[in-house]
């Protein structure tokens, strides 16, 4: 590699003010593009994420072993034994936030004239508020309370069971022995989270009352597990299994949230497909500009190589030369296209862009409103080497044109 | 006058006219394929979210408001007038009544699985339920009576496979209970863990039978050719719709998924902006490029006397023969394109092992509005590259310019 | 001599009544009295039951029942016409569905919900109340020259259906006229009651059985015994799965 060649293309590029002024500016631009555009991909497949783990799955779960195989007839008898304990003990890890063991049953609400099929929830009112996004969709009366009987219905049942806050409905329902039970409960609070199953069927009541009502003091169907961080939420997962370990001889199944939410992640996987095509779209626009504008570039410097030729440069070393430029419009491509993202991906990553509509106001929607990206500096070395594929590419076949460019070319038009 | 001149320029300089020409068919051709890809992606979006539920649900009176998830009554009686009746309209491209029904199904193996499941006529299943009809691994989708299809997770846990007959039990209208034996014509793959493990589609004589529901549905699904019909052919059919028969339209029946809608055209609204900065970048760069490299030329005609307002007009106009004529040429390479692809999506599903049985399409979608937004960019850009830098060229003296060039 | 007898029971009752705690011999030997009261060991009976929910059509079904010991029953459909020939075989812990038209039948678990009701009445009509529960007498009265009992009934497993049972019986034919289910939590679930005694299979027994659900205001099953035969011993392939067809 000759330095002088290096030395010949820079000044060549900086020479041409107007020429590179606009290559650097597309170059720039694209690469800002592709970089805010994988940020706004990751912040999508995030919210998606998070939104999953926020009402499905949580972190991490804790099942009795063989619980997962019988979960379709939400079995009570494959159950976890001293499952606050347990939570407590799970809750020492620093990455975990709280530990919520759960109920998870069949049962019937009536009114005492019409009967509803529901799933009960019995949580722990503190600890299911750390785990769970239900209680921000308590749109009346309160959340739960350990100390207090009640229950959380949703806003569709309430209004097709015409029970009012305060007054108290029948759950019917069988313990974990099959024993038939009855009981009142009085409507705590009502929650709306938009979802009509979920409006419609489930229902929340205190873990003590679950303990009670179904004849399993103690014990939990499942624990779920919220974590500071999403991230690395697979590795957690091993030092659940050391703690539970340690701490009970009960054969305990523990997950992350990728095994229980296996659509969302292939959903994800189908996606990456479509995204692929759209860079292969974009990157495609980015290298015809750059050929482009190198093409009629080379074609007005037909004189000026037909000079260097004639002073003696060999046509590998016009070739050699032409290359380097688009290495150096490169180089100024990615340093623009990084401040230039940097910028947009700041604003994308802060303030995003918000998503209200009219039916957001009468439900309380437990997630955000706000569509926001998450941009990763990885973002950067993608676009950044993006932007010089697209440079080397587009001036690939201008070199080639330059090179076979005839000494007496010079001639024919004079230099400028 | 200026017409002639600016048009005897172009083919003048008609290598560069060419260039130009070509930069834009290029660009546009690659931004409506593009936003082809993106309305394929996005309309997907819509049509399994809205197009599979009806985008209106027609139920008896009372119906929504039962408690139990999947209550047999109150139900409709169906005719065939009632059906031609509401089929009658341009937007409907299709009438699907149905039944929706809890069940339990029972194999040879003596297993039993809690199922929901769907009675519809076989005819319009493959169409309301697409999604899963190319998702189909093994048989084939329902196509006759005494037939169902179900997922490979149910198949699994049954231990059946297609050929096989599945009893499928159940309370019919009367409480009592019932049993009916169809075969496994097909088995599909969702990509929903759920929905690969309870949903049943069977036909809809099966259903009846088995309910004891002759001749009568608990729902009938109707799909317009575009959602925002919706409510003018509600308004419609409202005079004429029987008093035991309640509509309810898409946007009634889930808030939720509206705030799923706005999310993604949002996410798309942004990608389309990408793509659009990206290509219009490039048609500004050619034609700000091909302007400024005629500074010279512009010099000269100053200096021989041409007014400042005729040298940009020249310029724009040649800047608009260019522009216009190559949207129009990408447009013409472009929508060829869009629309094969449109009709033959690649199924990616076939290339990929990981993939298989998934609906796996990418397909594109030809919108007329999308194309005129392209056109009408194509344009804008043609003429306000040129402009702008046509009157800045025009502002400068006669010899500065061409002093600068020396 | 009846009169003696039921006085040495008033006796022993009374006595059974300042006991403490839940094991009563007495009170014990009156409910295996009763089991055997309501139904013979082996019999063969013509069953019809209307059901009744408020706001919909009564629901009327006929039945021929065939049953054997504490865990065997067979009961075929013979009205309404559209259900005739379905039969429901109880054997041990599992339930067959039969469906004339259908290949086999269908086998369910009781840890299986068929549409979350099927056990609930095959709870109620399974009489083996000396094995799960232990009885205590609360209270007696007189009504003309018999005595009548009220006793409590508390289930010994957790498993039991139903936690608590309160029964009203009469003293000599040990026949009860009302009982009472109670879940866990001490809520009554259910109200059966017994009543037109008549001469069934060679002993006064109740005909008519009546039981009502408190968790939908109104909503009601009726059961009437047309006619009930003992029978000696009852082939095996009665009960067997496989014969439902034949």
């Amino acid at each position: 590699m000759n330095f002088v060649l290096f030395r010949l293309a820079v000044r060549n590029v900086l020479k041409q003010k107007r020429r590179t002024f606009f290559n650097v500016l597309a170059l720039g631009i694209n690469t800002a593009m592709i970089i805010l555009l994988l940020g706004i991909l990751r912040g999508s497949y995030w919210l998606m994420i998070e939104r999953t783990i926020d009402l499905r799955t949580g972190h991490i779960q804790v099942h009795a072993e063989g619980y997962e195989a019988e979960k379709r007839r939400l079995p009570l008898d494959i159950a976890i034994h001293d499952a606050s304990r347990l939570a407590r003990r799970i809750e020492e890890l620093p990455e975990v936030k709280a530990a919520s063991p759960r109920i998870r049953a069949a049962a019937t609400l009536s009114n005492g004239r019409y009967r509803a099929p529901v799933l009960v929830m019995a949580v722990e009112p503190d600890a299911e508020a750390q785990v769970g996004v239900i209680q921000n969709s308590v749109v009346e009366g309160e959340w739960l309370d350990s100390l207090q009987s009640g229950i959380i219905v949703g806003k569709k049942a309430v209004d097709l069971l015409d029970a009012r806050l305060g007054e108290s409905l029948l759950l019917y329902g069988r313990t974990s022995q099959e024993a038939n039970n009855l009981i009142d409960v009085p409507v705590r609070g009502v929650f709306s989270t938009g979802f009509s199953e979920m409006d419609r069927m489930v229902v929340f009541v205190p873990l003590q009352f679950g303990w009670e009502f179904f004849d399993m003091p103690g014990e939990a169907t499942e624990i779920v597990i919220r974590l500071n961080r999403t991230l690395g939420a697979s590795k957690v997962v091993s030092r659940v299994k050391d703690i539970l370990a340690k701490s009970t001889d009960q054969k305990l199944h523990v997950a992350s949230w990728q095994y229980f939410a296996k659509d969302v992640v292939e959903g994800a996987k189908a996606d990456l497909i479509f995204y692929a095509i759209l860079f292969v779209i974009l990157v495609s626009l980015a290298v015809f500009g750059i050929t482009n504008t190198m093409t009629v570039s080379v074609f007005e410097r037909v004189p000026e190589i037909g000079a260097l030729r004639a002073l003696g440069m060999e046509r590998q070393s016009v070739h050699r030369m032409l290359l380097l430029e688009g290495f150096v419009l490169g180089l100024g491509g990615i340093v623009a296209g990084s401040i230039l993202g940097g910028l947009l991906a700041w604003w994308m990553n802060t303030k995003g862009i918000s998503i209200s509509t009219e039916a957001l106001e009468q439900v309380a929607i437990p997630m955000g409103d706000k569509f926001l990206a998450a941009s990763r500096f990885v973002d950067w070395i993608i676009g950044g080497g993006l932007a010089m594929i697209s440079a080397l590419i587009g001036v690939l076949w201008p070199a080639r044109r330059a090179a076979r460019v005839p000494v007496t070319a010079a001639l024919a038009r004079g230099v400028r | 006058m200026i017409f002639k001149i600016a048009f005897r320029n172009s083919i003048k300089a008609w290598r560069r006219t060419l260039a130009v020409v070509g930069a834009v068919a290029v660009s546009v051709f690659l931004l409506e394929i593009g936003a082809g890809y993106m309305d394929g992606f996005r309309q997907k979006i819509y049509t399994e979210a809205v197009r599979e539920n009806g985008h209106l649900r027609l139920v008896a009176k009372g119906y929504a408001d039962k408690l139990d998830l999947l209550p047999l009554t109150p139900n409709m009686q169906i005719s065939d007038s009632l059906l031609e009746f509401l089929g009658s309209f341009p937007e409907v491209e299709a009438v699907r009544p149905a039944i929706r029904f809890g069940l339990l199904a029972n194999s040879a193996s003596d297993v039993s699985l809690e199922m929901l499941g769907l009675g519809i006529s076989p005819s319009v299943s493959r169409r309301m339920y697409q999604r899963l009809a190319n998702a189909v691994v093994e048989g084939d989708f329902l196509n006759g009576p005494d037939q169902v299809v179900i997922g490979t997770e149910a198949a699994r846990l049954l231990k059946v496979s297609v050929g096989e007959r599945l009893i499928l039990l159940s309370s019919d209208v009367n409480s009592g209970f019932s049993a009916v034996e169809p075969q496994i014509a097909g088995i599909f793959r969702s990509l929903n863990a759920e929905e690969d493990a309870q949903f049943l589609l069977c036909d809809l004589g099966t259903a009846q039978r088995l309910l004891n529901l002759p001749n009568r549905v608990t729902e009938i699904t109707i799909e317009l050719a575009h959602r925002e019909q919706t409510e003018n052919y509600l308004e419609k059919l409202r005079p004429h719709l029987p008093a035991y028969i309640e509509p309810r339209t898409w946007r009634q029946d889930q808030a939720s998924l509206i705030y799923l809608l706005k999310l993604s055209d949002v996410a798309m609204a942004v990608l389309a902006a990408i793509v659009l900065v990206v290509a219009a970048l490039g048609m500004i760069n050619t034609f700000l490029m091909s302007v400024l490299e005629r500074l010279p030329e512009f010099g000269t005609l100053r200096a021989i006397g041409m007014g400042r307002t005729q040298l940009v007009s020249i310029v724009v106009l040649q800047g608009f023969f260019s522009g216009v004529i190559g949207t129009v040429i990408g447009l013409i390479a472009g929508i060829p394109v869009v629309l094969y692809y449109q009709a033959h999506p690649i199924n990616y599903g076939e290339a990929m092992e990981s993939f298989k049985g998934v609906d796996s399409q990418i397909g594109m979608a030809f919108e007329p509005t999308t194309a005129l937004w392209v056109l009408a960019l194509g344009l804008v850009i043609a003429v306000g590259a040129s402009l702008y830098p046509a009157i800045y060229a025009s502002r400068k003296r006669p010899v500065e310019i061409l002093r600068s060039l020396a | 001599m009846r009169t003696v007898f039921s006085s040495l029971i008033i006796l022993f009752l009374v006595h059974a009544n300042l006991a403490v705690g839940a094991k009563d011999p007495v009170a014990q030997s009156l409910l295996e009295r009763m089991d055997n009261a309501l139904f013979p060991q082996t019999y063969e009976m013509t069953m019809s039951m209307i059901t009744h929910k408020p706001g919909l059509d009564d629901l009327n079904y006929l039945y021929e029942i065939v049953g054997q010991g504490e865990d065997r029953s067979l009961m075929t459909v013979t009205e309404p016409a559209r259900e005739r020939g379905k039969k429901i075989l109880l054997s041990g812990e599992n339930l067959w569905l039969y469906v004339p038209d259908v290949s086999r039948p269908i086998r369910l678990t009781r840890k299986q919900s068929f549409m979350g009701t099927t056990f609930s009445n095959e709870d109620v009509m399974n009489s083996t109340m000396a094995d799960d529960y232990d009885a205590e007498i609360q209270s007696r009265e007189m009504r003309g020259h018999e005595v009548y009992f009220r006793a409590i009934l508390t289930a010994k497993r957790p498993d039991v259906a139903y936690a608590r049972l309160e029964v009203g019986l009469d003293s000599t034919s040990c026949i009860p006229d009302t009982i009472v289910y109670y879940g866990l939590s001490g809520k009554a679930l259910k109200r059966l009651t017994l009543s037109e005694l008549r001469e069934l299979a060679g002993r006064m027994r109740p005909a008519h059985m009546k039981m009502e659900d408190f968790i939908q205001e109104g909503a009601y099953t009726e059961v009437e015994i047309l006619r009930l035969k003992e029978r000696g011993e009852l082939p095996e392939s009665l009960f067997d799965p496989t014969q439902l067809g034949k």
